[in-house]
C-alpha cells in the first residue's frame, strides 16, 4: 500500500468519525413542554367616602345639584347650596397589574327621608376600567346629580347604591 | 548448485503450472455456484419535535372550595368550582417533522407547577393520543391538562415543565 493510499484511508476514517459525532438519533425526538397558570387574588372593594350633596335650601321650582368626581358642586338655579360635598369614592385591591372593569350596578337611586318623601339621584363614573398598580391597588370615584323637587320637604335623605369590580 | 538449479527449475515450472490450474479450477467452481444476494435499506427522515405553544390555563380566581380547570387538547376549556376562568386557556402544541410514519408518544403523566413561596399546583396531562403521524411538513400534536385548584391557593404565577418524546414505530 502506498503512502498516498494510507493517507486517503486516514482521511476517510476521520470523515466518518466526524459524521458520527454530528448525527443525532433520528428515530426519536424529545421535547420539554411548559405549563403555566396565573392564580388571581380576590378583588376587594371598600368605600372610601359617601357621595354627599351637602346642605340644600330648596326653592319653589325643581332644580338639580351635581357633585363631580373632584368633589366640586354645581348648584341648580334657585337653590342655595352650602356645606361640604364629596363624591363617592372606592378603594380596590386585587392582583397586581391586572385590568379590572368598574360598573355602577344601580345608576339611578332614590334618597328618602325615612318617610314618604324622596329625591332621585343619577350616578356616574368616568372609570369604566383600570389597571391595578404594582401592589394591586386602585381607586375610582362616583359623581351624582340630585333632583331636588319644588319645595322639597326638609329632612335628611339617604340611599344606597352598589358598584362592581371584575377582572377583565 | 548450478546443476541442481538446472534440474530443479523445470520442476518449479511444473509446480507453478499445477498451482495455476488449481486456482483456475477453483475459480470455475466458484463461478458455477454463484448466487446473488440482496441488500436493502430504508432511509428515514430525521424526526424533530418542537414546542410551538405552551400549555396555558389562563388566569384563575379560586373559590372557597376546591375546583378543577380542564384544558382539552382540542382547545376546549372547562371550569368547575372556581370563581373565574379568564384569559382563555390553551393546550400545548408540538410540531413533529419527519417521515410520514406513526410515532409512539410517551409523556410525563403529571406535572407540578410551582408558584410563590414554593406553593404548587398539580396538573394531569391530557395528550391527544398514544400515536400520531409525523409528516415532512410538520404535524401538530396537542397536549391539554387538568388542574385541581385548591381553595386558598396563593395568588401568583405558577409554572412547570414536563417531558414528552416521540418515536418511530
Amino acid at each position: 500500500m502506498t503512502k498516498k493510499s494510507v493517507q486517503a484511508l486516514g482521511l476517510t476514517a476521520m470523515l466518518f468519525a466526524g459524521a458520527a459525532l454530528s448525527i443525532e438519533p433520528a428515530h426519536a425526538a424529545s421535547a420539554t413542554g411548559d405549563a403555566t397558570v396565573k392564580i388571581l387574588s380576590a378583588i376587594t372593594v371598600t368605600k372610601s367616602s359617601d357621595l354627599d350633596f351637602g346642605k340644600i335650601v330648596p326653592s319653589a321650582a325643581a332644580a338639580t345639584v351635581a357633585i363631580a368626581e373632584d368633589n366640586s358642586r354645581v348648584c341648580g338655579s334657585g337653590l342655595s347650596c352650602f356645606g361640604t360635598t364629596t363624591a363617592g369614592a372606592f378603594a380596590v385591591t386585587g392582583t397586581a397589574n391586572e385590568t379590572v372593569s368598574v360598573a355602577i350596578d344601580n345608576p339611578s337611586i332614590t334618597l328618602t327621608d325615612g318617610g314618604s318623601n324622596s329625591m332621585a339621584v343619577a350616578l356616574a363614573t368616568t372609570t369604566s376600567a383600570m389597571t391595578l398598580s404594582g401592589t394591586g391597588a386602585g381607586s375610582f370615584k362616583v359623581a351624582g346629580t340630585l333632583n331636588v323637587g319644588a319645595n322639597q320637604v326638609a329632612g335628611s335623605y339617604s340611599g344606597q347604591y352598589s358598584v362592581s369590580v371584575s377582572y377583565q | 548448485m548450478r546443476d541442481g538449479s538446472i534440474i530443479s527449475y523445470p520442476l518449479m515450472r511444473v509446480i507453478l503450472f499445477a498451482g495455476a490450474m488449481a486456482c483456475s479450477s477453483l475459480a470455475m467452481v466458484h463461478t458455477a455456484n454463484a448466487a446473488s444476494g440482496g441488500a436493502a435499506v430504508t432511509i428515514i427522515r430525521s424526526l424533530s419535535a418542537t414546542q410551538e405553544e405552551s400549555l396555558d390555563f389562563g388566569r384563575i380566581l379560586p373559590a372557597a372550595r376546591d375546583g378543577m380547570v380542564t384544558v382539552r387538547p382540542d382547545g376546549g376549556t372547562e371550569c368547575n368550582g372556581v370563581t373565574l376562568c379568564l384569559g382563555e386557556g390553551k393546550p400545548a402544541l408540538f410540531r413533529l417533522t419527519g417521515a410520514e410514519m406513526p410515532l409512539a408518544v410517551s409523556i410525563d403523566p403529571v406535572v407540578a407547577m410551582t408558584g410563590p413561596d414554593a406553593a404548587h399546583v398539580m396538573v394531569t396531562l391530557l395528550p391527544s393520543g398514544p400515536v400520531v403521524m409525523a409528516s415532512p411538513a410538520g404535524t401538530a400534536y396537542a397536549v391539554g391538562g387538568q388542574m385541581i385548584v385548591a381553595a386558598g391557593t396563593p395568588p401568583g404565577i405558577y409554572a412547570g415543565q414536563y417531558n414528552i418524546s416521540f418515536e418511530y414505530q
